[in-house]
């Protein structure tokens, strides 16, 4: 029979040898196991693979960077109109424009009273406002007096037209030229 | 990777969280290896006992009460899932048939046995016949009693403490065999 303390030896060198090992794996690698194992422990449990949250998070992102860059696309690409029908909401219009917009929208008007009904186009007191004298008039002066003149008639009523004040000022201003001035008073030495 | 506590990763798991469900692994899987490479004969047979221990921990976590240590719950479940596995093995827990006690004296030279690491006692482990690594294992690095290692593998006391006999010979004569004395 070999000696008790021999045995005891044998025991207490595994024993030892196996409870003080680091918590750290090995760096070659002996204690750990293959990446399948948790994989295969996935599949049999079932579980959606811990990668999926991240991933959906950086699917989300992409996907919202991805909107934001075509709205930015959009709005270059229409930028030409956009900024465009904004100012026009916020500003007045020039008067060339309130001229083109007038010589069509007699036009349009005289076609509406006839039939005696007229549909009230979004922007259409806006066109038919008369060009401020300073240039500078407030947005909110503007919406009020387009919503004045701009109010839809009422049925079997025909709707004064405008007057075109602008060529009025127009032919003003050139009469005035016209006009030879005074001659400046001679200064009496 | 992010540390959790036992708490947590209990917790975690049981709502279902990915994260922590590979954060418990991470965090378990080098130890639980180690022991289950002890129990197996190489490394594919640890790995399939290392699946099928955490199987069982992921689907039995919701009985862990939090009156110990999750680790030591852990390791219960690898060690009986480690036994299970060698019990199904044909020659488990019987005499090897060329088994002879080993009659020389033990004359390896304590430095050499001082310096074995553990890859190389591992490597012994792992040729020990399936029923003496067991025993061995349980007995002298797990600290089970005779009674707790009869009662685990379903044999008498008389077969453990045989089969610890038999497996320290076995471990000595393997020893002796890869000791080259210094001259």
């Amino acid at each position: 029979m070999t000696d008790p303390k021999e045995l005891n030896t044998i025991d207490k060198l595994f024993r030892d040898t196996f409870s003080s090992l680091p918590d750290t794996p090995a760096p070659d690698g002996w204690d750990i196991p293959s990446e399948r194992v948790w994989m295969r422990i996935r599949r049999e449990i079932g579980f959606p693979p811990a990668a999926t949250g991240s991933n959906s998070r950086w699917m989300l992102a992409a996907l919202t960077v991805g909107m934001v860059v075509a709205g930015i696309y959009w709005l270059r690409s229409t930028g030409g109109d956009t900024p465009e029908l904004n100012n026009k909401a916020s500003e007045i219009p020039t008067a060339p424009r309130v001229i083109a917009a007038e010589s069509s929208d007699s036009e349009d008007n005289s076609a509406e009273v006839s039939s005696g009904v007229r549909s009230i186009p979004a922007n259409k007191g806006k066109e038919e406002t008369p060009e401020a004298p300073s240039g500078r008039q407030t947005a909110g002066e503007d919406t009020g007096t387009n919503r004045m003149k701009g109010a839809a008639p009422l049925p079997g009523t025909s709707r004064p037209v405008a007057p075109n004040t602008t060529e009025e000022r127009r032919a003003a201003l050139e009469q005035l030229w016209r006009t030879p001035l005074d001659m400046l008073p001679v200064p009496r030495k | 990777m992010q540390q959790f506590s036992d708490q947590e990763l209990v917790s975690g798991i049981l709502r279902g969280s990915p994260a922590h469900q590979l954060a418990l692994y991470k965090q378990y899987s080098v130890p639980m290896f180690r022991v289950l490479l002890r129990f197996s004969r190489d490394k594919s047979e640890a790995e399939d006992m290392l699946q099928d221990g955490f199987v069982r921990v992921y689907r039995d976590i919701v009985q862990y009460r939090g009156d110990g240590a999750l680790g030591g719950w852990i390791r219960r479940i690898m060690v009986n899932t480690a036994l299970s596995h060698l019990r199904k093995q044909k020659d488990f827990v019987k005499d090897v048939p060329d088994f002879a006690p080993y009659e020389a004296k033990f004359h390896t030279d304590e430095d050499f046995v001082s310096q074995l690491d553990v890859q190389t006692l591992m490597g012994y482990l792992q040729k020990l016949p399936p029923g003496y690594r067991a025993v061995f294992n349980l007995y002298a690095i797990d600290g089970y009693s005779h009674e707790e290692i009869a009662e685990q593998l379903g044999i008498t006391v008389g077969t453990s403490k045989s089969q610890l006999f038999k497996a320290r010979e076995y471990i000595k004569k393997i020893i002796d065999k890869s000791f080259i004395p210094s001259r």
